[in-house]
């Protein structure tokens, strides 16, 4: 079985190309908005266990946004806890059996699996980084107002501006940072997995769940990472410089 | 470009992602995130409140047991108080109670005495008259014989004179 560095293409809705991982994406939106709606229609003062952990999660996260963000909790906190949730589901719901293994052949006799973890395809990482830094330059520009947001680039002084222009590049490298490292390492851990399982027929039975618990760390991980690192950006860049005391 | 084709970057899949994460991020708020911060706050108030409650509640037994030991103190005092009122009153009846016995005795005493006294004198009286009477039948009958006749009048005489004034007295 060959493993592609890009989704395989499943069908096409007008003029859209539906990938298998746009089609893991949709998935897993589903699940969480459904679980979402499902918890809000039955909260009660008095929780049961689905709803404590839930609380649990959701407080937990906020007492993280809130330590870092201080009084920007407020906006910071629903963009930083949907990409750790859904960051971290979305992997998790790609180590399910199925996942990678159930497709059909293509006429070359490709086999095309229907369903691929989310963040083993870089089309999503990538928009993924592209709004963490989007919505991080936004709120920038709404808490600083432009004129102080365009002085963190751009100066009169040789020096603020050689150090303007090097933060201008190193917003792309976050770009390029964010998407790449969350693509790597789920597509790794995938690539892994089934390298694992294809060594003979026994081996991929056992041989795989110490990867699986692996890659369910590494699933966690990459999710805190890419949520703290967005925290962390849109902290520092709704920061003007006399607030920071630089 | 040729190794972002390899990787299978699609524009318009790019952007439907990022629709599709806004839409999440939108539902994950309204569903997820306000609900539970909402229900959070609300527990944290009314945990509050509770404890505030439960604080004040503590105040007012503190001050319910204070005032309950003041009261029992004070109704102590009143009792020992009492007490010693009716103990003394109970003394003083008892004497004034002993003393009227006294005197009522006394005064029967006395009234028996002089009942007594009053009864002696009668019967002496009476033993006197008889005395008297039994001399004078004597002296009648003894009389005759030892003297005349004018004597034993005279003497006689006297003697009813005597006797009469002895009775009078």
């Amino acid at each position: 079985m060959e493993i592609s560095f890009a989704a395989e293409k499943i069908g096409e809705i007008g003029g859209v190309p539906i990938t298998n991982s746009f089609i893991t994406s949709i998935f897993a939106s589903l699940l969480l908005v459904s679980f979402s709606f499902f918890i809000s229609r039955r909260l009660n003062m008095i929780p049961g266990k689905v709803q404590n952990v839930t609380e649990n999660i959701v407080e937990t996260l906020y007492m993280l946004n809130t330590q870092i963000a201080g009084k920007r909790t407020a906006f910071i906190f629903p963009w930083f806890a949907t990409f750790f949730l859904s960051i971290v589901f979305a992997n998790w719901l790609g180590l399910l059996p199925g996942f990678g293994t159930v497709g059909f052949f293509q006429k070359e006799g490709h086999f095309v699996p229907l369903l691929r973890p989310v963040n083993s395809d870089l089309n999503i990482t990538l928009s993924l980084a592209l709004i963490s830094i989007a919505v991080t330059h936004f709120f920038s520009i709404k808490v600083m107002g432009i004129k102080e947001y365009l002085g963190r680039f751009f100066s009169l002084n040789p020096i603020n501006l050689f150090v303007g222009i090097l933060e201008l590049v190193s917003e792309f490298t976050k770009v390029a940072s964010l998407s790449f490292r969350l693509f790597g390492n789920i597509f790794a851990g995938e690539a892994l997995l089934v390298t694992v399982s294809k060594i003979s027929a026994f081996s991929a039975f056992i041989i795989p769940i110490p990867f699986m618990m692996l890659e369910l760390v590494v699933g966690l991980v990459q999710g805190l990472v890419f949520a703290m690192l967005t925290l962390v950006f849109m902290v520092i860049l709704t920061t003007s410089h006399k607030e920071g005391g630089g | 470009m040729e190794k972002f084709s390899q990787f299978g970057i699609e524009p318009v899949l790019l952007a439907a992602q990022i629709i599709n994460f806004i839409i999440l991020i939108y539902l994950l708020k309204r569903f997820l995130y306000k609900p539970i911060l909402d229900l959070l706050k609300k527990r944290e108030e009314k945990i509050k409140q509770g404890l505030s409650a439960a604080a004040a509640g503590e105040e007012l037994l503190e001050k319910t047991k204070e005032e309950e030991k003041k009261i029992l103190s004070i109704a102590a005092e009143e009792a020992s108080l009492l007490l010693a009122q009716s103990r003394q009153r109970g003394t003083k009846l008892e004497e004034e109670i002993t003393s009227t016995a006294k005197e009522k005795s006394q005064q029967l005493i006395q009234e028996a005495q002089s009942q007594l006294e009053e009864e002696r004198r009668l019967m002496e009286k009476a033993l006197e008259k008889q005395t008297a009477h039994a001399a004078i039948g004597i002296l009648e009958k003894l009389l005759p014989k030892i003297l005349s006749r004018e004597d034993h009048l005279h003497i006689l005489e006297n003697s009813e004179k005597l006797l009469k004034r002895v009775l009078t007295a």
